[in-house]
């Protein structure tokens, strides 16, 4: 037998490799099981609807009500857009508290008020500024005319029907009125059956909210335009939806409603949360084909791409920042459909991606989502908190 | 202090400092609202105000993504090295250690 000579340097090299190797196997079992579960173990509790947590966010939120936003606080260098950040805040925020009125009937009264608050803001004269420098005339002032104002009008017209469904009688009743029976009106007559966001912009998620401030204001009021939207929908499968994909298409020609921009994620994940208030059946295909065509999963975190396969595009204030080739606003926007729909294991996935790179931090009783500001803490608050069934009382 | 206690501490002192840097970014920049002005973008955002943000992230990234997997990896290098020092020290100087049987 002959004695094999194993040296200090081979001993040496031995050791290393295997303290490279365990470490390195630590390292990435660390980073694959750790991260996703820390920041997805809320995640069950947005899903049940849980008081503790949305009750956190809704203060965060109605913190930001109580100092007004001055033009100040949103600076995205184009005063269009400062506007839109504007309008989001309150309008997401009142969504958010109509959600969870309805979930938990207790907060009705003390959420409705806010819901008012938020509503209020939404038709001051600064908020609506930035509609009305777009079109050239004012949104409420200009009702019985034929101007589309989509964004304007059909996300307040949500936030009223919302508040309607909670409370009838509400202040702003009258007016939920004259802006339902103005979107209707101009809907049947555009030969698109779409309304323009701005002059020769259009956008099918804005008319999203349009069809879903109408479906949730028949169920509110007891009205019905059943066969409006029908047929809304039936054109939007056959016109606004990309064939290929299922996706809608971001914007179309406001003259004849053909693609001006790609399917994609943004627009799709918000357009379907919209309809869910109004046809359930198409807020449900919109789902599907946003979870089989862009969303992804990396290390336990749920993402949804902005672009499907083979389309490349850069990020812009709809989508929010592109990582990766997911959206921002995307993933966010997408936890809405995965609990309005269901999905319970892709909520988690999401809700741990928000998390993660949201940064929440709880202040005394309230939660904020730093890295969203207001308007990101509002539009989770109302996405968090979307009524599976599509909000019904 | 022995290697493996050394290192332990080392990789304890990054993670403590990490997460106090994070701890006071994070207030800082929820106090004065500051990262979505820096995902607007544009001009208007002063230069120190994105530099903090920027390290906002690449921090939160570590703490909030990498941080387990480093504790992890550590830890498990400072049981590798703890093992192999016993081994050694069982068996005497390196120098003495020089032959074992082929089987």
């Amino acid at each position: 037998m002959i004695p094999r000579v194993v040296g200090p340097n081979r001993r040496r090299w031995k050791r290393i490799l295997a303290r490279q190797l365990i470490c390195g196997a630590l390292f990435l079992a660390g980073l694959w099981t750790v991260p996703s579960w820390w920041w997805g173990r809320t995640a069950g509790a947005w899903y049940d609807g849980d008081e503790t947590e949305q009750g956190k966010l809704s203060r965060g939120v109605a913190a930001w009500l109580e100092a007004p936003l001055d033009g100040g606080r949103f600076r995205t260098g184009d005063p269009t857009f400062d506007g839109e950040w504007f309008f989001g805040t309150y309008m997401m925020a009142a969504m958010g508290f109509g959600q969870t009125a309805l979930e938990h009937p207790a907060w009705r009264a003390r959420h409705g008020a806010l819901m008012d608050r938020c509503i209020d803001r939404l038709l001051s004269p600064e908020v609506r500024r930035f509609d009305r420098e777009s079109w050239g005339a004012d949104a409420i002032e200009s009702l019985d005319g034929d101007g589309g104002h989509a964004a304007y009008l059909g996300y307040l017209n949500l936030a009223l029907s919302l508040r309607r469904l909670l409370d009838p009688g509400n202040k702003h009743a009258a007016l939920n009125d004259r802006i339902t029976a103005a979107l209707v009106r101009r809907i049947g007559k555009s030969p698109t059956m779409l309304l323009s966001t701005y002059p020769r912009e259009t956008y099918p998620v804005d008319n999203c909210a349009v069809i879903g401030s109408i479906g949730l204001y028949d169920r509110a009021a007891g009205a019905d335009h059943a066969a409006l939207i029908r047929r809304w929908s039936g054109r939007c499968r056959e016109r606004y939806v990309d064939l290929g994909t299922g996706l809608l298409y971001q914007a179309v020609d406001a003259r004849d409603g053909t693609p001006a921009d790609k399917p994609r994620g943004s627009g799709t994940a918000f357009g379907l949360y919209f309809l869910s208030f109004a046809d359930p059946a198409l807020s449900r295909d919109l789902y599907a084909a946003t979870k089989r065509e862009l969303a992804t999963t990396l290390l336990g975190f749920g993402a949804v791409r902005e672009y499907p396969a083979g389309c490349v595009g850069l990020g812009d204030i709809d989508s929010g920042p592109i990582v990766l080739g997911c959206g921002l606003s995307t993933t966010g926007f997408s936890i809405a459909g995965a609990r309005i729909h269901g999905d319970r294991p892709y909520f988690r996935r999401l809700v741990a991606t928000v998390c993660c790179f949201g940064a929440p931090l709880e202040k005394g009783d309230r939660l904020h989502f730093v890295t969203g500001g207001p308007l990101g803490d509002a539009i989770l608050f109302a996405m968090l908190t979307a009524q599976p069934g599509a909000a019904r009382p | 202090m022995t290697r493996s206690k050394r290192s332990l501490v080392s990789s304890a002192v990054v993670v403590a400092a990490a997460l106090v840097v994070h701890f006071l970014l994070i207030r800082w920049l929820a106090e004065r609202n500051v990262v979505e002005t820096i995902f607007a973008g544009g001009s208007h955002v002063p230069r120190g105000t994105a530099a903090l943000a920027l390290a906002f992230m690449v921090v939160r990234l570590f703490t909030a993504l990498l941080l387990p997997g480093v504790v992890l990896s550590a830890l498990g290098a400072w049981a590798v090295e703890r093992w192999a020092e016993k081994r050694d020290a069982a068996k005497g100087p390196p120098g003495d250690a020089g032959t074992s049987p082929n089987s």
